[in-house]
């Protein structure tokens, strides 16, 4: 667990009662203040979907992107189907000794690989998909 | 994960890619009562107030954009109506002002400022007449200038004198801009409200604070997919209406989340004293393809919109537009219904075009829907007093009905009815409409207020 996730934790806990946002949007309130306050782009999580038709490598290239970026992958699924290949990847961005990454620099890198391995890919914040699917 | 599944990051993607979902825009309302006046220096104070404000709001939503992954399409600006900034200046002295914030909006990078307005329901004063005066000068002497006035209410009825100096306004617009573009940056309104984010009604209410981030959503092409997908597999048990009106709830609480997120993190990055204000749940739709408000109409099951039961279809789907909305966030506001633009929404003008849909059918419709006549071209020569007289009923509609209505037409010099007028962009291609010939210039030269009717008596 990072700094911040912790302290945005500990916030959201201690304000959820006394407020009438939907959970997820007080914590991407709270995730905003806190991001302004500490260092820029440390502990976010990343929501990575990656599809195209499927050829040997493209695991393989997305992980090794994912990994020279020191991001780390929380969780994915993949899928064949028809020949046509499926991905998704949650990912937290690089902490601790690592050089921080800026959510920008992972959508260039993805974009610049996705066009080398021949597929789409797409990155969400995850904030984006806690706020609009869940009541 | 928490709060999503697998099958929710599809879903967005699908969303954004094909759906058309996006943020329309992101507006920035700025207040302006602090630094008004009537001197020569005002022009110069309004063009520093909106940079100071506005300058990094088209980087900020960029970065936004980046960063959570939904097009954040427009950015604009709305001020204080400008009546009540410049409230004892002269007409040359508006015309100065729309010049400086056209000028403004340049400098920002942004396509549209508005709040070029007078709120005249009960009557006008210096500053008003002085900002009617100054209108067809402001409209022509700009490009990004929106303006609007406020001629009736609920509470204070219609005021009837203002709505008989518009229509010679209105024609003056037109002539002095090519193909009455102008018009398309006018907006009549009865029940103004002070959050719009819309351009080209937008105005920075007098009950707002400083500067307010307002967000509008585009999401008829969500909302059109999603029927679809579930006329062509309907339920075991057979599909009603009941079941339409659910489906829609639920992609607007989706689409709306997806809005006061983004409108709450623009805020806080342009931060104090900045702060988010509400999203407007209005379905707006684009020219672009599968992003029409009729297509949903059609859907539902009309031939073309326009046809017998578009009002109640209507009505159906502002009302599940609303309800989803509400369940989504507190802090809904700004118009909220349906947008039923006429050359904004492709299959609106085919509906047109094709003679579905008539001025008589819009007028019903507006009763339902949240703009009122939208970007209606109406033949030139239509007498000042006929285009007054069509303000009036669709300020009728808004003042008994207690919801904001508006209109927004365009003469267009030289054309007749079934003419197109292309505009492109977001701005569409015009049917000019078939207006009633029969003549109402009495009942408009007799003036003065319709009183405010029994409804508003509510205390």
């Amino acid at each position: 667990m990072s700094d911040a996730t912790d302290i945005i934790d500990a916030v959201v806990l201690a304000l959820r009662d006394q407020t009438q946002l939907a959970p997820e949007m007080l914590r991407s309130i709270v995730h905003e203040e806190v991001r302004r306050v500490l260092p820029p782009d440390r502990g976010f999580r990343v929501v990575i979907s990656a599809s195209g038709p499927n050829h040997t490598g493209i695991v393989a290239g997305i992980a090794q992107a994912l990994s020279e970026l020191g991001a780390d992958i929380h969780d994915i699924r993949q899928t064949v189907v028809d020949d046509h290949f499926t991905m998704m990847l949650v990912v937290d961005s690089p902490r601790g000794d690592n050089e921080h990454i800026s959510f920008a620099t992972l959508q260039s890198k993805l974009q610049a690989v996705a066009e080398d391995l021949g597929i789409h890919v797409v990155a969400f914040h995850q904030d984006l998909l806690q706020t609009m699917h869940s009541v | 994960m928490i709060g999503f599944g697998y099958e929710h990051i599809l879903e967005t993607r699908r969303m954004v890619e094909v759906e058309h979902l996006d943020i329309r825009t992101t507006t920035l309302g700025i207040s302006l009562l602090d630094i008004g006046g009537s001197d020569a220096k005002l022009p110069e104070r309004i063009y520093q107030r909106v940079l100071e404000r506005a300058g990094r709001l088209v980087e900020v939503a960029e970065e936004v954009e980046a960063d959570l992954g939904v097009p954040v399409v427009n950015q604009r600006v709305s001020i204080t109506p400008i009546a009540l900034v410049a409230a004892g200046g002269t007409p040359e002295l508006f015309v100065e002002c729309a010049q400086a914030l056209d000028a403004a909006a340049k400098e920002c990078r942004i396509d549209y400022i508005a709040g070029f307005s007078s709120l005249v329901h009960k009557g006008m004063d210096r500053g008003d007449r002085a900002h009617f005066e100054s209108l067809p000068a402001a409209m022509a002497a700009t490009e990004r200038l929106c303006a609007s006035v406020n001629v009736a209410s609920t509470k204070a009825g219609i005021n009837m004198d203002a709505i008989q100096k518009l229509g010679p306004i209105i024609l003056d617009i037109g002539q002095r801009t090519d193909r009455a573009i102008g018009c398309a940056r006018f907006v009549v309104f009865a029940n103004a409200v002070e959050d719009n984010p819309f351009i080209a009604g937008a105005m920075h209410g007098v009950g707002e604070p400083e500067a307010v981030i307002n967000v509008g959503v585009s999401g008829p092409g969500v909302v059109h997919h999603a029927l679809r997908r579930l006329v062509n597999d309907p339920p075991a048990k057979g599909l009603t209406l009941g079941n339409v009106a659910e489906v829609i709830k639920r992609m607007a609480f989706k689409v709306t989340r997806a809005g006061e997120l983004v409108g709450r993190v623009v805020a806080a990055r342009l931060g104090a004293p900045v702060q988010f204000g509400i999203v407007d749940l209005s379905l707006a739709p684009t020219p672009a393809e599968g992003d029409s408000v009729a297509d949903i109409l059609e859907t539902m099951g009309l031939a073309r919109a326009g046809a017998p039961g578009s009002t109640a279809a209507l009505l159906l789907l502002t009302d599940a537009v609303k309800k989803g909305g509400a369940m989504a966030s507190s802090s809904v506001g700004g118009l909220s219904g349906a947008f039923i633009p006429v050359s904004e929404d492709r299959s609106m003008v085919r509906a047109a075009l094709e003679g579905a849909l008539t001025l008589e059918k819009l007028e019903a419709m507006t009763s339902i829907c949240s703009v009122g006549l939208d970007m209606v071209a109406i033949p030139g020569d239509t007498p000042a007093t006929t285009v007054s007289a069509i303000i009036a009923d669709q300020a009728a509609i808004g003042v008994a009905n207690q919801k904001t209505t508006a209109a927004r037409l365009l003469p267009i010099p030289g054309a007749k009815p079934g003419d197109v007028v292309e505009y492109g962009d977001l701005l569409g291609d015009a049917v000019v409409m078939d207006v009633n010939r029969f003549d109402a210039s009495r009942f408009i030269g007799y003036g003065g207020r319709i009183p405010a009717p029994i409804q508003s008596l509510r205390n």
